[in-house]
């Protein structure tokens, strides 16, 4: 189909025709792609970009948190420290103070408790009341001398005060051991735990020894006889009496038990 | 503006760049098709200075869209018809889209072929800036772009017939205005 004449003259004259724009319109031009850059988000520049942002994001909490992980763990020690450090000073000292008095004399009893007479000498050097140990108990009723009823009121007191004695100092050490492995672990706090049922069966054998002395009113002065088995007390003491009325010494019959002149008098009395 | 040049030897290298959004391929571009596309919107328009608005906002809209670009025909009859587009929409906004129907009738003959090499095309230019809206519109859609009077109709939202007749009162005042002109160069 033929072109009209005034369309093709038009198209071929106007087709490729330029005009120049002005300076402005490159400068709009530019401000445009400028205007068009700041629109766009950096998430709409790509998913490099995009990833790359929340990749550095999860690095940084990731960071943050091993970062956490370590001062958690230094806020506990130090909210331990703090805790064993919010003691007062001095009563800190005290506790500790109070654990070596504790562990000196647990060890001094037990050592007394193991040494028994052979550590005479020792027992009675101690200034500490904790040195009530059956070889001094029996000291002191082997050196006095007294009725058997004043003697056994003395046995009690001395039993009852051993008795209570221990039991306060076994509480403490007992409270400081506790406070010391929560604080820190250390050796010697171990070594005072590993003492703690030993001197329980020391005290629970010298509980029972000096109630076995004051309940038979014994007034054993041989060291012999206190070198022999607890359970063979009262047959060691009839056969000492007997011994001495065999060796034509005084014979004690309370000791005994039965006096056989007391019972020829009632004999002949009926 | 050398170096520029070197660098996009092709439409196919410019349309990749124009893609990944590279500034040298945005200017270049510019420097490329800005004279040319200015001059389709200044035929639409016929004001200078909005005719450089809507070269640029089409530039825009070329960036914006060069990835729906799929190599299929020209990179330029691609670019130049979304910048014919833009043109039209701004003088669809701006209602300067008036169909004259009540155009006087020409009835004089010019033998153009006798007197388009004296004619230059600023010349043309001034005639079609004097066209009505109407007539200027269709003529560039159907004599100049190559457009149908169905996608003409399509493309104003009129009838063919409606483009057909407008199309024929722009031929025969473009054909009076060559006849004055033929007659005043004759004379000079």
């Amino acid at each position: 189909m033929k072109k009209h004449p005034v369309d093709e003259l038009f198209s071929r004259k106007l087709r490729d025709a330029e005009i120049t724009p002005r300076d402005e319109a490159f400068q709009k031009f530019q401000q445009r792609l400028k205007a068009k850059e700041r629109r766009i988000g950096w998430w709409q520049k790509g998913l490099w970009l995009a990833a790359a942002g929340v990749s550095l994001l999860l690095i940084v909490e990731g960071g943050w948190w091993l970062s956490q992980q370590p001062n958690e763990i230094n806020t506990l020690a130090l909210s331990n420290r703090s805790s064993t450090n919010g003691i007062a000073p001095s009563s800190h000292q005290t506790s500790e103070q109070k654990v070596a008095d504790a562990t000196n004399e647990l060890t001094s009893l037990e050592n007394n408790a193991q040494v028994g007479v052979g550590s005479r000498t020792k027992s009675e050097a101690t200034t500490s009341s904790s040195a009530t140990t059956p070889s001094k108990h029996h000291v002191k009723l082997k050196d006095a001398i007294q009725p058997l009823v004043q003697e056994t009121q003395i046995a009690q007191v001395e039993v009852t005060t051993t008795a209570s004695e221990p039991q306060i100092k076994i509480e403490e050490p007992t409270k400081t051991v506790v406070l010391t492995n929560a604080a820190t672990a250390k050796p010697t706090e171990k070594t005072v735990v590993l003492q703690l049922p030993e001197l329980e069966k020391t005290l629970v054998v010298v509980n029972e020894s000096q109630t076995t002395v004051a309940a038979t009113n014994s007034s054993m002065t041989d060291n012999d006889v206190l070198n022999k088995p607890r359970k063979s007390t009262r047959m060691a003491k009839v056969w000492q009496q007997l011994k001495n009325a065999k060796n034509g010494e005084k014979v004690d019959w309370d000791e005994v038990g039965f006096n056989p002149n007391k019972l020829v008098t009632k004999a002949i009395g009926k | 503006m050398v170096r520029i040049l070197q660098l996009f030897t092709n439409e196919g290298q410019l349309v990749k760049a124009l893609q990944k959004g590279d500034p040298k391929a945005q200017r270049y571009f510019y420097e490329k098709y800005s004279a040319r596309m200015l001059a389709v919107c200044v035929r639409y328009l016929n004001n200078h200075m909005e005719a450089e608005d809507v070269m640029i906002e089409g530039f825009m809209k070329v960036f914006e869209r060069i990835n729906q670009y799929k190599g299929e025909g020209s990179f330029e009859g691609w670019m130049h018809r979304l910048i014919t587009n833009e043109a039209l929409m701004r003088l669809r906004t701006r209602r300067h889209i008036e169909m004259d129907i009540d155009a006087p009738e020409i009835h004089q003959h010019v033998h153009v072929e006798s007197v388009e090499h004296r004619l230059e095309a600023d010349d043309l230019m001034v005639m079609l800036a004097k066209l009505p809206t109407g007539y200027r519109t269709v003529f560039n859609l159907y004599a100049i772009e190559g457009y149908s009077h169905a996608e003409i109709a399509d493309q104003l939202g009129i009838n063919e017939s409606t483009s057909k007749s407008q199309l024929h009162r722009a031929r025969t005042l473009l054909q009076q205005m060559i006849s004055e002109v033929e007659g005043l160069k004759w004379k000079v």
